[in-house]
C-alpha cells in the first residue's frame, strides 16, 4: 500500500465544475479527505462551500483565468478535477450548428482549456493528478444525446492521450466514468432503473471513493484510465 | 489503374478452397452456399451427415465443388484429419471459416458453483477450443503457401452478457481475442484473421421465411433481427482480397444493438437547449 491511502492532507486542489448534481459530493470527498479545496464555477451557478471559489465566463478565455487565479489563490496546485458535463439532448436533424458548438465547447473544449491551464504548474513541478468526470454515454448511446455522446467520448479520449502525453511528468490523468447518476429517484423513468444491472440508481456520493483514489498519491501508476462507475450498465448487451 | 488490376475481380474465388464449419445449417450452411457462388471449392464440416449433404447438395447446384466431413471439432485429431482431407482432396486450403459453436452448455437456472469442470469445459471447447484446433491445423498450411483467410464468428456475447449465462460469453470473448492474436503471429505471412460479432439473429429455415416486420424485436435498435443472409456479405468480403489490410478486426453486426445498451430501447430524452 502506498503511503497515506485515501488521503489528500493539504493538497491543493482545484475543482472546476458547472455545479450539477455531482459537484457537492465532488467537494465534500476531496475536503473530507484533506484537500485545501478552491471551486472554479460559472458566474451564474452557486458553488459548493469551500475554503475558496472563483467564478468564471462561459468562454474559453474566461475559463482559463479562472483556473489560474484559483491556482494563484491556492500557491500552487496538486490535483485538478475538472466536473464539466453539461447535457444536451435534442434530435440531431433538429441542432443547429450553434448548438452543436455549444454542446462541445461546454462538454469537450472546456476539459481542454483547464488541462492546459493547469499544466504550466504541473510540468513545471513534475506531478499532478487530474480526473476528468466524464458520463458513459461517451462509451455507448441514447437516442437524441448524439452530441453529447460525441463529445463525451472526446473527454475520455482526451483523458486516455493526454495520460500518455504526460506519462512520464509524473501527472496522473484519469477519467470517472459516470453511469445513471441521479439526485432523486424519480429523476428519470424507473425503466431505465431496471436496465441497470444492480438495479439501483448511482448516487452523486457513488463518485467520491473513486474520486479519492485517482486524486491521491496512491494512484501512482494508473493514468488514462477510464474509471467506469454505472452499476453494471456497460456490461449489458 | 493498370488494366491487369482493373481485370481482377476480387470476388472470383475460381481456384480457392474453403472449409467451412457448422456448416449444415443456419450461418455456415449460408456462407457456403455463398463462397460456392463465387467460385470456391467447400469443404463443409459439421457434426451431423444429413444436414451436411444437404449444404453440399445446395453448393453443387451453384455449378461448383463441395464436400462433406462429418467432424466434432473439439476433437483435435478429428480437426486434423479433416484439414488433412481438405488439403488431399482439394490441393489446397484458403479460407476457414470458423463457425461452429454448440456447446449449450449455459443452463440459466444453475448457479454458478453448481458448474461442474465437465461443463465448464464442454461450453469452453465447443465455442473456443473447437476454432483454436481448426486454425491451428489449417495455418501452418496457410503459413507455408502464404496466403490464407480466417474467419471466426463471435458474438455480442462476448462483448456484454446477460444472466445466466457463463461459458458462452466467456468463450466468445476468447474467440475474439483468438482473432487477434492469430492475426498477430501471421500478419507478415499474408494470413489475415478476422471475426464476425453478430447480435441476435435467426438461422432457422422457418424464422428466415417470416417477414422482416414479423421478426421483429423491440430491444433492437433497427427493430429486427437478423438472418445469417445478412452476414453472409460480410464473411465473403473478409474472404476476398478486397480486404487484404484488414486484420485481427473483430466487427459488429448486431443492429445497433451493443452501443444502444445503456437504457431501454425507446427512451429518448430531451432537454431544454441551454443559452448562449
Amino acid at each position: 500500500m502506498s503511503p497515506a491511502p485515501f488521503n489528500l492532507k493539504d493538497k491543493k486542489t482545484v475543482l472546476v465544475t458547472r455545479c450539477g448534481i455531482n459537484a457537492p459530493a465532488l467537494a465534500a470527498a476531496l475536503t473530507d479527505a484533506g484537500a485545501i479545496l478552491s471551486i472554479v464555477h460559472p458566474e451564474s451557478a452557486t458553488p459548493p462551500p469551500s475554503s475558496a471559489a472563483v467564478p468564471w465566463f462561459r468562454d474559453a478565455g474566461g475559463l482559463h483565468n479562472a483556473v489560474s487565479s484559483a491556482m494563484g489563490g491556492l500557491g500552487g496546485i496538486d490535483i485538478l478535477v475538472n466536473d464539466l458535463a453539461s447535457d444536451v439532448a435534442k434530435p440531431l436533424a433538429d441542432m443547429s450548428y450553434e448548438e452543436w458548438r455549444m454542446a462541445i465547447d461546454r462538454n469537450l473544449d472546456a476539459v481542454f482549456v483547464s488541462c492546459r491551464a493547469a499544466s504550466g504548474r504541473m510540468l513545471a513541478q513534475q506531478g499532478g493528478r487530474i480526473v476528468n468526470i466524464a458520463s458513459g454515454l461517451g462509451a455507448r448511446a441514447v437516442v437524441n444525446e448524439t452530441a453529447f455522446s460525441a463529445a463525451q467520448a472526446g473527454v475520455i479520449h482526451l483523458t486516455r492521450a493526454l495520460g500518455l502525453e504526460w506519462a512520464r511528468d509524473n501527472i496522473r490523468v484519469n477519467a470517472i466514468v459516470g453511469g445513471w447518476i441521479v439526485d432523486s429517484d424519480d429523476a428519470l423513468p424507473d425503466k431505465v432503473r431496471r436496465y441497470i444491472p444492480n438495479q439501483r440508481w448511482g448516487k452523486p456520493e457513488d463518485l467520491a471513493g473513486v474520486l479519492v483514489y485517482l486524486a491521491s498519491d496512491s494512484c501512482s501508476f494508473t493514468t488514462g484510465e477510464p474509471f467506469f462507475v454505472d452499476g453494471g450498465v456497460m456490461i449489458r448487451t | 489503374m493498370l488494366e491487369a488490376e482493373i481485370m481482377t475481380d476480387p470476388y472470383d474465388f475460381s481456384g480457392k478452397v474453403a472449409l467451412v464449419t457448422g456448416g449444415g445449417s443456419g450461418l455456415g450452411r449460408e456462407v457456403a452456399i455463398g463462397l460456392g457462388k463465387l467460385g470456391a471449392s467447400v469443404v463443409v464440416a459439421g457434426r451431423r451427415p444429413g444436414p451436411l449433404q444437404e449444404t453440399v447438395d445446395a453448393v453443387h447446384a451453384t455449378g461448383h465443388r463441395a464436400l462433406p466431413v462429418p467432424t466434432d471439432v473439439t476433437d483435435s485429431s478429428q480437426v486434423n484429419a479433416l484439414v488433412d482431407r481438405t488439403v488431399s482432396h482439394f490441393g489446397r486450403i484458403d479460407f476457414l471459416i470458423n463457425n461452429a459453436g454448440i456447446s449449450g452448455a449455459d443452463d440459466p437456472a444453475k448457479a454458478v458453483w453448481e458448474i461442474t469442470d465437465e461443463v465448464w469445459h464442454r461450453g469452453i471447447d465447443g465455442e473456443l477450443t473447437g476454432s483454436f484446433f481448426c486454425a491451428r491445423a489449417a495455418g501452418r498450411h496457410m503459413v507455408e503457401q502464404q496466403y490464407g483467410k480466417i474467419v471466426n464468428v463471435s458474438s455480442g456475447f462476448g462483448y456484454g452478457t446477460q444472466r445466466g449465462q457463463v461459458m458462452y460469453g466467456v468463450a466468445k470473448a476468447g474467440v475474439i481475442q483468438l482473432t487477434r492474436v492469430l492475426a498477430m503471429q501471421w500478419a507478415r505471412d499474408n494470413v489475415n484473421v478476422n471475426c464476425i460479432v453478430p447480435g441476435l439473429f435467426h438461422t432457422l429455415p422457418e424464422d428466415m421465411e417470416k417477414p422482416l416486420e414479423e421478426r421483429g424485436h423491440r430491444f433492437i435498435p433497427v427493430g429486427y433481427v437478423a438472418t445469417a443472409r445478412d452476414l453472409v456479405d460480410l464473411v465473403l468480403l473478409l474472404c476476398s482480397d478486397a480486404s487484404s489490410y484488414v486484420t485481427g478486426e473483430n466487427i459488429m453486426v448486431d443492429g445497433a444493438a451493443l452501443i444502444g445498451a445503456y437504457a431501454p430501447w425507446g427512451y429518448q430524452p430531451l432537454t431544454p437547449t441551454p443559452e448562449a
